[in-house]
């Protein structure tokens, strides 16, 4: 090897070697919620309408990522108020690069979910058991496209809050081996969607530096088992996904367990740890069929599931959503799944009361995803 | 009311930076989350003095806020320790060549490499961070870029890593 051709590549295994490329938008957002925190008396019981006069104005959720507050179960009392997730699953799923064409398998009795819920999910396992998983022949690749698009935001010098809505997206080419090298096309973010005037200036003239994306991830990236940040993939909280595909349990009530004990400690509650949990695992787009149906499964035991548009859009495709609504009533976080196919649509984060920055009704994020097989990768 | 818009606009303009920043140089993420809550702590009370509170600024309590996490930890503070520990911490077995690499550079040449290639600043932001020289900073650079293309070099390259 060339000394130039070693030199020329160093910035890009640096980069790809950077610990910092793998923070998750919601890691961000629950950090940035901390460490805002301390100017909140009581911060742990202190919901948003009762802050002290002469507290900071406006919303308190962390202006990065705007109000996409992520609460999905009201079983429990919250523990860290200040700490709600803001999930943006967009960029979660272009962080960990990927999706899935998802099985659904559920079975009748439904401990956690609604009836109608239940119902969905049983009629797209039936759907889905008639699809058989794509056959990705030595050569060719699983493509996971993914589009996605959430809420981001700044404050202006004089202290103003702004959001607005970026896309992004990305494809991700998975080998037939899945030890062999992986091939993760980034796009950038383009901010898209502004509810102001004032938004919208912000978002297209402000500089670069300032998003704190300052170095631009957009690109092409090739790593060994999907190692596109100098470790190997993971699932449920750091397991090695070879380890996890072979010894998580298929049983939904034992996989949800260890889902939990896994989380322990995490997130707002463990039922929206749990959840979330699960959609990160899915979205690793190579999680072998009855696996996938046992994720399923267990997210159908965790209460609060429901059935919340039979026609829902997202990214021009239309199918049944499911989702859990936050315990403020704030929001609410939907799966949508083909009725026809039981394919996984994608998944969207809905504001149901207006805030600073949306209208009610604004899918401050989401993400679309599918999968197909192709016989090359750029 | 202009203290907490000062300090709002501060945290908007450089939480993800540091976040990242001690994400980077500790073991995990909860750990850097504390450290990181830590510095817009500090960063508070500064805006109370009347301080400016750049981005620059944030990064100069943030590289205090490591050093002293550093030092109460059990392990050094150095980088080798902070990624083995992360390896371990999150069950990855799978060591990576650059980390390797890394791990073998002298401390200060490091962290020159680091704050230009994975934290994004320039060669003058690096020696104003660093207190050091401009000269200084470039010649870091220099060094432990090509010893990293050594290391890298002389490595085995299993799998095809970084074609």
């Amino acid at each position: 090897m060339s000394k130039t051709t070693m030199s020329g590549s160093l910035e890009r295994r640096l980069a790809s070697a950077d610990p910092g490329g793998s923070v998750t938008e919601a890691e961000l957002a629950r950090s940035g919620a901390r460490s805002l925190s301390f100017l909140i008396p009581d911060a742990g019981a202190a919901p948003h309408e009762q802050l002290p006069a002469g507290q900071l104005d406006g919303p308190q959720t962390p202006v990065e990522d705007g109000p996409v507050v992520v609460s999905l179960s009201s079983r429990r009392p919250r523990r860290f108020v200040r700490r709600t997730l803001l999930l943006s699953a967009a960029a979660a799923a272009v962080l960990a690069g990927v999706l899935v064409a998802a099985d659904v398998l559920v079975p009748g009795a439904q401990p956690g979910a609604t009836a109608q819920a239940a119902e969905v999910l049983s009629n797209a396992a039936a759907a889905t058991i008639k699809t058989s998983d794509p056959v990705v022949k030595t050569g060719q690749y699983l493509k996971i496209d993914t589009k996605a698009v959430y809420s981001t935001g700044t404050v202006t010098p004089d202290g103003t809050q702004l959001a607005w809505l970026v896309r992004t997206g990305g494809q991700v080419y998975v080998p037939a081996d899945r030890n062999g090298e992986w091939i993760w096309n980034r796009e950038d973010r383009v901010p898209d969607t502004f509810f102001s005037a004032a938004a919208k200036a912000e978002a297209t003239t402000r500089p670069k530096s300032l998003t704190n994306k300052n170095v631009s991830l957009a690109g092409i990236q090739r790593a060994p088992r999907g190692a596109f940040y100098g470790n190997g993939q993971t699932v449920i909280n750091g397991m090695p996904l070879d380890e996890g595909i072979r010894t998580f349990p298929r049983d939904p009530k034992a996989l949800l367990a260890l889902i939990y004990e896994r989380t322990k400690g995490a997130g707002p509650s463990p039922e929206e740890e749990a959840l979330i949990t699960i959609a990160d695992t899915l979205r690793t787009g190579v999680i072998p069929a009855d696996l996938r149906a046992a994720l399923y499964k267990s997210a159908a035991l965790i209460p609060g599931i429901t059935v919340v548009d039979r026609q829902a859009t997202l990214d021009g495709r239309t199918g049944v959503a499911i989702g859990m609504e936050g315990p403020d009533g704030g929001g609410r976080t939907d799966i949508i799944i083909d009725p026809a196919t039981g394919l996984l649509i994608g998944e969207r984060n809905v504001t149901l009361k207006a805030t600073a920055d949306f209208p009610a009704g604004t899918a401050t994020s989401w993400t679309s995803v599918a999968t197909s097989v192709v016989d090359s990768a750029p | 009311m202009e203290r907490e818009k000062r300090f709002m606009a501060a945290h908007a303009a450089g939480h993800d930076r540091i976040y990242r920043y001690f994400r980077r140089r500790t073991e995990n993420a909860a750990t850097a989350e504390d450290l990181c809550a830590e510095v817009f702590r500090i960063a508070w009370e500064k805006t109370g003095q009347d301080g400016s509170l750049s981005v620059m600024v944030l990064f100069g309590i943030a590289k205090n806020v490591l050093g002293n996490h550093g030092r109460s930890a059990v392990r050094s503070a150095s980088l080798l320790g902070a990624l083995q520990l992360e390896r371990n911490h999150d069950g990855r077995t799978d060591g990576s060549p650059v980390h390797e690499a890394l791990s073998q550079l002298r401390p200060d040449d490091r962290e020159v490499l680091l704050l230009t290639y994975w934290d994004g600043f320039s060669s003058t932001e690096v020696s104003d961070l660093l207190n050091t020289s401009a000269t200084a900073v470039r010649m870091r650079l220099h060094r432990a870029r090509k010893a990293l293309s050594n290391l890298l070099q002389t490595q085995t390259q299993p799998e095809g890593a970084a074609r």
